[in-house]
């Protein structure tokens, strides 16, 4: 699979011109603040749409303003991961990955019990089982973003994106989740694309860096 | 330190202002006192299972609760207009909306009146031609006035309900695959639901006390059109412990109503 993006994103006053080819992989990009890391995630899920140009995934055209196409968030099968932790308030850890996963499985049902197994499952692969059962803001800022990083991975999403994905993580508990994002990187077919300020991370983790 | 000392010249109130605000708080507190010294206890509960007191009581229930039912099927819809959709006339819409709030409720009765008269109004006649229905001197017409004056304080509410909920909720909610339709059931309703319940507290609030536009519209016909406020004002004459009786039932159920705003004013979480 290979993620095509060759176009313009306006946001406000200001506009960035973007080319990548992202195929079986994983592309860091880095950057200072305010360049426009986030809205190249956003245009890849569909919550910000280009201006000029055209996204394509596998050949397939997702977004593209001279022709009139724009694929919804919902059809896309991105599983993203919002730099400001976005899990439901009013859900527990493991009701956030049951509701993800139940959500992505519209065109699969997935079965509620199944959906929990997974998210035990999980949870405590990530090393925070012993938290499934609080709500988000009983939980650290550490262990919220590594539920919402674990919930961005199930349910086999086509494309992933994550959005400073450690930058919560004391220095303790960051080399071990970082070792285990690798390995469940690698274990996803198709592009994925993480931003980040923290070089260390983005070696550890990425095959290939672009500079904003 | 300047912090510190910036505190204590803010915190040094000046000797009248306090005496303002306890006599502030005494103009409001002494008619209620006023009123809970004249219900009669021994036969609070007889005053208001009988005769007009009790028709009244079954009446504004009904009537009321319908009305805010009426009022959240049409409210949601219209708030979520004004906060999410940027549209040009917004602010004017959304004062047209408000209008009933400020609006003198007599006003709104005669205006109902040109709206949804028998004879002469500008659907009434229709209406009855059509379904031989009349709102006017009928329970409908109660129901009509105090969804009309209720409206707005519900709108008000989940408006900004709306405006308060991150962006990121609906958008994460997206990504994962929901329809809008799935969003808004499953995301955004829960996520609006306190606002929800105190714009439907406060409604109903306000459409079990509507007595201008009532009067004006819908009459005061005894069982059928006289509701709780206006039997009040009729009973105060003929028989003032009911009054008393009725008013302080009005004055429970609106402790009720402030007591589920205030766990949203103080941003309590489930």
């Amino acid at each position: 699979m290979t993620l095509q993006l060759d176009g313009r994103i306006t946001r406000g006053e200001f506009a960035i011109d973007v080319a990548l080819s992202i195929g079986n992989e994983v592309l860091g990009i880095t950057g200072p603040n305010g360049v426009g890391k986030t809205s190249i995630l956003r245009v890849v899920a569909g919550l910000t749409s280009l201006s000029a140009g055209s996204l394509e995934l596998s050949g397939v055209i997702l977004d593209s303003p001279t022709q009139d196409i724009f694929v919804k968030p919902e059809y896309r099968n991105v599983g993203m991961m919002f730099q400001d932790h976005s899990l439901l308030p009013f859900r527990t850890a493991e009701e956030n990955i049951v509701f993800a996963l139940r959500a992505r499985g519209v065109r699969v049902r997935v079965r509620v019990r199944d959906a929990r197994a997974i998210a035990a499952n999980q949870l405590e692969a990530a090393g925070i089982g012993q938290y499934r059962g609080l709500l988000p803001h009983q939980l650290s800022g550490g262990q919220s973003q590594r539920v919402c990083l674990t919930r961005a991975l199930v349910g086999s999403p086509s494309v992933v994106l994550l959005d400073e994905p450690l930058s919560a993580l004391d220095e303790l508990a960051r080399p071990l989740v970082r070792t285990n994002l690798r390995a469940a990187l690698q274990r996803l077919d198709g592009p994925k694309i993480i931003v980040s300020h923290d070089s260390a991370d983005i070696d550890a983790l990425c095959d290939r860096v672009i500079a904003l | 330190m300047s912090k510190a000392k910036g505190r204590d010249v803010a915190s040094s109130t000046p000797g009248f202002v306090l005496v303002g605000a306890a006599l502030g708080l005494i103009f409001l507190l002494l008619p209620l006192v006023g009123l809970i010294r004249r219900v009669a206890w021994r036969g609070l509960l007889g005053n208001l299972v009988e005769g007009p007191a009790s028709e009244a009581l079954r009446l504004s229930l009904v009537t009321s609760v319908i009305a805010t039912c009426f009022v959240v099927l049409l409210g949601l819809p219209l708030a979520w207009v004004l906060a999410r959709i940027a549209f040009k006339g917004r602010s004017l819409v959304r004062a047209l909306v408000m209008l009933p709030m400020v609006l003198p409720p007599v006003v709104g009765g005669v205006a109902l009146l040109g709206a949804y008269g028998k004879s002469n109004g500008l659907l009434g006649s229709t209406l009855y031609n059509l379904f031989g229905l009349q709102l006017t001197f009928s329970p409908l017409g109660v129901i009509v006035a105090e969804a009309f004056v209720a409206l707005p304080f519900f709108v008000m509410a989940v408006e900004s309900g709306l405006r308060s909920i991150e962006p990121k909720f609906e958008e994460s909610a997206a990504v994962m695959g929901l329809s809008s339709t799935k969003r808004f059931s499953r995301v955004t309703l829960r996520l609006l639901a306190p606002a929800l319940l105190a714009g439907t507290a406060v409604a109903w609030a306000r459409a079990l006390g509507e007595f201008g536009a009532t009067i004006t519209f819908a009459g005061n016909i005894e069982g059928r059109t006289q509701t709780t406020p206006l039997a009040v004002y009729l009973l105060l004459e003929s028989d003032p412990e009911a009054a008393y009786a009725l008013s302080f039932v009005l004055l429970v159920v609106c402790v009720g109503v402030l007591v589920t705003m205030r766990d949203r004013w103080m941003g309590r979480r489930s």
